[in-house]
C-alpha cells in the first residue's frame, strides 16, 4: 500500500511537472493562466503531501497595526519540522520573541525564552486539525501553515479564488513561478520553484479585511521533504525555571476536551517534565 | 466606526472568580470584528478564523429587548426583562448546567459557571466552564479558573488602551497589553505572580503564541502599600475597609490587602 502511494505521488510529481515545464507557451488568457497555476499548485500539493517528514527554513517579515493605525514591520526567522500526521515544531526568531512550539499530537507546548515562561493547551489529534486549532482557539498564526496540511492544494483552494500564473521571476538565484490570488479574505502570491517538486519559494498574504491591509511574507530555505528527525524532536523541553502561564483560548462555540490542560496544571511543575 | 468605543456593552457576569466586566462594544479593532486577530495567520487559517467569527456573530442584531446591567458586587445578577425566556434544562452549545436565554429574535446562551450578558446589538456564545462576551463588534471572553480573555486584541501599553478605548483611566478586565506599565509592581499571591499599578492587576498570559499581560479582577489576597486614587470607606461588620472601585481593602500592618466578600 504505501509503496502504490509514493509511486501514486512520484507519477502526479512529475505529470504536474512535466506540464508545468512548459511543453507548450506560457498561458495568456484568464483561463490559461488559472490552469497552469492550478496545475503549479497541484505539483506542489503533491510533493510535500508526500513528504512523511519534512523540515524547512523561513524568513519572514510581518505588518503589525497598532492604534490609530501605524504599521510596524516584524522581521523574524523560523525553523519549522512536520511529521505526518501529529507532529509538528517550530522556533521562531526576532527582535521580539525566540519561541519554541511543540506539537506531538496531544498538546501544544510554548517555550517563551526571551520571557522565561512555557505555556500548554490541549490539541486535536491530528496535524489538520491542529493547524486550525492553533489559528482559531489559540490565535498562533503561521502564514505558512498551508503547506502543512494533509492536501495543501484544497488549503490555497484557487478554483475558488480568482487569478492564476502570473510568469517567472528570480528569487534567490531560483527560477519561479509567480502565481496570484484574490479569495475572500486574503490575496495571496505564492512562487514556486521551476523544478519537479515546484516547492514554494515565497509566500505573500494580504489581510485586505484587516485595518491597514497588513501583509505577511515569507522565503523559504533549506527545503528537505525527507529529513532524519530525533525521536523526541516534537517532545517538548521546556527549561527549569520558566514560569508557567495559561495559555488564554479565544471564544469558541465549539467544546473542547480541555482536561489535558487541567491534569497539566494541577501537575504544576512536575508536568515540565512529561 | 470601527476605532471608536462610543458604546459599551453593561454585562453583569458571574465568574468562578466573580469579577464584574465593562466590555468595550468595539474590542477588536481593526476591522477584526470577533474570533481573535485574522492578520499572520495561512489563507486557510484565515478564512477558519474568518469562519468561527460568523459562527461566534451568529446571534448579532438578536435580543434587542433583553436588558442586563452590570452589578458591582461580588456576585453578579443577571436582570432579564418580560420578554425573555429563559430555558435551563441545558447549556445553548449542550454544555451541563448552561441555560439558554431567548429573546425574540434568538438566544443566547449562558455558561455554567457564568453568566453572559448582551448588549443591544451583542449576542454570546459560552466556553467550557466559562462565558463569552460579544458587544456590537468585540467579544471577551471568561475561561476557565475565572479569567476573563481576550480576542486577540491587545495594546503595546496601557497608555494605547486609553487612546483606544477612549477613556482616560481605568482598563477592562480581559485587556491585554505586550508589557506591564512602566511602574508597575510585583505582587505574589499563593505563589502566583502578578503586577500592579494604579488600581489595575495585571497577570502574565501566553495568547498568540507570545506572552502578553492581562487585566484581572484584584486577587484575593494581595498586599498593596498605597491605595489607588478614589477610595472610599466602607463599613461592614464592624471592620473599615477601603473600597477602591469593585475592589475592596483592608488596612493591614505596612499597607493593605485585598478582599471579598
Amino acid at each position: 500500500m504505501r509503496k502504490s502511494g509514493v509511486s501514486k505521488s512520484l507519477v502526479t510529481v512529475l505529470l504536474g511537472s512535466v506540464m508545468a515545464a512548459g511543453c507548450s507557451s506560457d498561458p495568456s488568457t484568464p483561463e490559461e493562466k488559472k490552469a497552469k497555476a492550478e496545475t503549479l499548485l497541484k505539483a506542489m500539493s503533491a510533493s510535500l503531501a508526500g513528504a512523511k517528514t519534512l523540515t524547512v527554513d523561513t524568513v519572514e517579515t510581518r505588518d503589525r497595526v497598532r492604534a490609530g493605525g501605524q504599521k510596524t514591520v516584524e522581521n523574524s526567522t523560523r525553523t519549522i519540522a512536520i511529521r505526518r500526521p501529529d507532529g509538528a515544531y517550530y522556533r521562531i526568531t526576532s527582535d521580539l520573541r525566540d519561541t519554541e512550539a511543540w506539537y506531538d499530537g496531544k498538546r501544544l507546548t510554548l517555550a517563551m525564552h526571551k520571557d522565561k515562561a512555557w505555556a500548554r493547551g490541549p490539541m486535536p489529534g491530528t496535524l489538520d486539525a491542529a493547524l486550525d486549532f492553533m489559528a482559531t482557539e489559540y490565535a498562533i498564526n503561521m502564514p505558512s501553515a498551508d503547506l502543512f496540511y494533509s492536501n495543501p492544494y484544497e488549503s490555497y483552494d484557487p478554483v475558488a479564488s480568482k487569478g492564476g500564473w502570473v510568469g517567472r521571476e528570480t528569487i534567490d538565484g531560483a527560477t519561479c513561478h509567480h502565481l496570484s490570488f484574490e479569495a475572500t479574505e486574503v490575496n495571496w502570491e505564492l512562487w514556486l520553484a521551476d523544478t519537479p517538486q515546484a516547492l514554494p519559494c515565497r509566500i505573500k498574504i494580504v489581510y485586505k479585511n484587516d485595518e491597514g491591509s497588513p501583509a505577511s511574507q515569507l522565503t523559504f530555505k533549506n527545503w528537505n521533504l525527507a529529513p532524519t528527525l530525533a525521536a523526541d524532536a516534537f517532545t517538548a523541553k521546556v527549561d527549569e525555571g520558566y514560569e508557567r502561564l495559561y495559555m488564554v483560548r479565544a471564544p469558541t462555540a465549539e467544546p473542547v476536551d480541555d482536561a489535558t490542560t487541567e491534569k497539566t496544571a494541577a501537575a504544576g511543575d512536575a508536568a515540565k517534565k512529561q | 466606526m470601527a476605532r471608536q468605543f462610543t458604546r459599551w456593552t453593561s454585562v453583569a457576569l458571574a465568574a468562578a472568580l466573580s469579577c464584574v466586566l465593562v466590555v468595550p462594544t468595539d474590542a477588536q479593532r481593526g476591522g477584526n470584528r470577533s474570533g481573535g486577530s485574522r492578520s499572520g495567520g495561512s489563507v486557510r487559517q484565515t478564512k477558519a478564523v474568518s469562519n468561527k467569527s460568523a459562527n461566534v456573530n451568529r446571534n448579532t442584531n438578536v435580543n434587542r429587548n433583553t436588558n442586563v446591567n452590570a452589578n458591582r458586587n461580588v456576585n453578579a445578577n443577571v436582570n432579564v426583562n418580560k420578554n425573555v425566556n429563559v430555558n435551563t434544562r441545558g447549556g445553548y452549545y449542550g454544555r451541563p448546567g448552561g441555560t439558554v436565554v431567548k429573546g425574540d429574535e434568538g438566544a443566547v446562551a449562558v455558561g455554567r459557571r457564568g453568566a453572559v450578558a448582551v448588549g443591544e446589538e451583542g449576542a454570546a456564545a459560552v466556553g467550557r466552564g466559562g462565558a463569552v462576551v460579544v458587544g456590537e463588534e468585540g467579544a471577551v471572553g471568561v475561561g476557565r479558573y475565572g479569567r476573563v480573555y481576550g480576542t486577540g486584541e491587545y495594546y503595546e501599553d496601557n497608555d494605547g488602551w486609553k487612546v483606544a478605548a477612549g477613556v482616560a483611566t481605568g482598563m477592562a478586565i480581559g485587556a491585554m497589553i505586550a508589557r506591564p506599565p512602566a511602574t508597575a509592581t510585583t505582587v505574589v499571591v499563593s505563589g502566583s505572580n502578578y503586577y500592579y499599578d494604579s488600581g489595575v492587576y495585571y497577570s502574565r498570559v501566553s495568547y498568540g503564541g507570545s506572552v502578553q499581560y492581562q487585566v484581572v479582577a484584584a486577587p484575593v489576597g494581595a498586599v498593596i502599600t498605597t491605595l489607588p486614587g478614589g477610595c472610599t470607606t466602607y463599613i461592614n461588620g464592624g471592620i473599615t475597609y477601603q473600597q477602591c472601585g469593585g475592589t475592596y481593602y483592608q488596612p493591614i500592618s505596612g499597607g493593605f490587602r485585598v478582599v471579598a466578600f
